[in-house]
């Protein structure tokens, strides 16, 4: 091995030489140097492997939901839409090393949905109560140094009436032996859709673009405690709202129109800006295996929306291949200032409007339970470079709606 | 960021200098009691329980959960809002 890397030195050392030293004296050192120049060539392309798989990370999560929030255009035409929905996820990602200095990863997200909001066109035909959407998301990443990794992203979405791309270049930075990791990212997200309305109309096309810029933070602030922080403002731009939502207008009965209650389109502002932070602290307790995890992240928005959230995490470890996680998450919210509950009839058009249950002031709770069995460090029958994970979790909010969360994920290393 | 150039409701503006003065605060402190610690004393920070993202599927699979019911997206290396129609 010793011998290996010397003569490697000795190689990179001529290289090195051939190519920012002086013009050499005669013939025969331009010729010994290119020859070490070629040889170190030689070595690089013999030592690299070049492609291969370097982990694969499954996921199938299922959530099933009840109660407001889903304005569901499923149901019985002209209804109120069905209060419950399923979503199915099976999901991959998958990591590919092209060399040393270059990794690949791409996130391929799956979700079927019944009863979908976004799947308007049942408002009037119920051709489909279900939506599929498809995610293609690439990420790679160039580490030309120990200090520096150099990533771009880039996405494609596809969803029943919906098309998206994302990219965005980002910036890793690892300081003081890693100690402090620095990372600055920017993203582009544009939307193109078919702004079908409430009555299931659609309308013909149109757009949405959001640029986010992210900064984030790692500490190391002891031998067991982490720091992590994260910023990201958001900027967007085009049509907001979702066409195909409806709020109730209140109106006088005529003796034409008996009704009181008929429906109209939401209307938001046609630009917004977005901010939030979040900061967590880690701390780890090796004698006894366990770790517990606290973070706050506190969210506003131009529009008078204010969000704060608290979660916790505890790990402990069972046995030292398998270990649980209990986490419990609080979020409270205020609505934006343009949320009512109704409309009057003889509202202006152009006036700013919501009545969806997802952006009013409300309270969630949610509580989950995880496990972990980790193969790598399991006796030695069983022992492989592999791991698996199950999950449940219940979401409740207090303005009316609940879901059941469950997963199941396999990831292994190669 | 223009929420900081726009006039706000005094409760608001309060509350926000607040909140960011005591997140500054806190990670001002944590950062002043920053010690280099060399690799070979980091096995418990490379435990699979202190990763900031334990396990990056399960971690998207969450934040959905919550972007497409709640108003408060962002601020987690994605844009706020926008790809699935539903990111409120």
């Amino acid at each position: 091995m010793g011998t290996s890397l010397g003569r490697l030195a000795t190689a990179l050392a001529a290289a090195a030489w051939a190519t920012l030293g002086p013009s050499p004296a005669s013939a025969d050192e331009a010729a010994a140097a290119l020859a070490a120049k070629k040889e170190l060539e030689a070595r690089i392309a013999e030592e690299d492997p070049g492609w291969r798989w370097e982990a694969l990370n499954l996921q199938t999560s299922f959530l099933y939901q009840e109660g407001r929030g889903l304005q569901s255009q499923a149901g019985p035409i002209g209804g109120r839409g069905r209060e419950d929905a399923w979503v199915l996820q099976p999901w991959a990602q998958f990591r590919v090393r092209q060399n040393d200095q270059v990794v690949h990863e791409l996130t391929v997200p799956v979700d079927i949905v019944s009863a979908a909001s976004t799947d308007a066109v049942d408002a009037v035909s119920k051709a489909s109560e279900y939506n599929e959407a498809v995610t293609l998301d690439l990420t790679s990443t160039y580490s030309p140094s120990e200090v520096v990794d150099m990533s771009f992203r880039f996405g494609f979405h596809y969803e029943e009436p919906m098309r998206s791309f994302i990219g965005g270049p980002s910036l890793t930075f690892k300081l003081f032996e890693e100690n402090t990791v620095i990372g600055l990212n920017m993203i582009v997200m544009s939307d193109g859709f078919d702004p079908h309305n409430w009555e299931g109309k659609d309308r013909g096309f149109t757009a949405r673009t959001s640029f986010g810029f992210n900064a984030s933070l790692v500490q190391v602030l002891s031998e067991t405690t982490l720091l992590d922080a994260s910023f990201g403002t958001t900027q967007q731009w085009g049509t907001l709202e979702t066409t195909w939502n409806s709020m109730v207008v209140h109106r006088e009965p005529t003796e034409e129109d008996p009704r009181t209650v008929v429906r109209d389109g939401e209307r938001f502002p046609r630009s917004r800006n977005r901010d939030a932070f979040f900061v967590r602290l880690s701390q780890h307790v090796p004698g006894s295996g366990t770790t517990g995890k606290v973070g706050y992240r506190f969210y506003l928005d131009e529009n008078a929306t204010f969000a704060h959230t608290l979660e916790a995490q505890l790990f402990q470890y069972i046995v030292p291949w398998l270990y649980v996680r209990a986490h419990g998450r609080l979020h409270t919210q205020t609505s934006p200032d343009f949320w009512v509950p109704f409309i009057e009839e003889g509202f202006v058009e152009s006036t700013k409007r919501t009545s969806d249950s997802d952006l009013e002031a409300f309270t969630s709770r949610e509580a989950g339970l995880r496990v972990v069995l980790l193969r790598e460090r399991a006796p030695l029958a069983i022992r492989g470079k592999d791991s698996f994970n199950l999950e449940y979790l219940r979401y409740q909010r207090d303005n009316g709606l609940h879901a059941d969360f469950g997963s199941l994920g396999y990831q292994k290393t190669f | 960021m223009r929420w900081l150039l726009r006039a706000r409701p005094p409760l608001d503006a309060r509350l926000s200098r607040a909140v960011a003065a005591t997140l500054l605060a806190v990670i001002g402190a944590a950062s002043s009691g920053c010690v280099i610690v060399p690799q070979s004393r980091r096995g418990a920070l490379a435990d699979p329980t202190m990763l900031p993202v334990e396990d990056s599927l399960e971690a998207k699979a969450r934040d959905k959960l919550h972007t497409t019911r709640e108003a408060a997206s962002g601020g987690n290396g994605q844009p706020a809002g926008g790809g699935c129609a539903c990111g409120n």
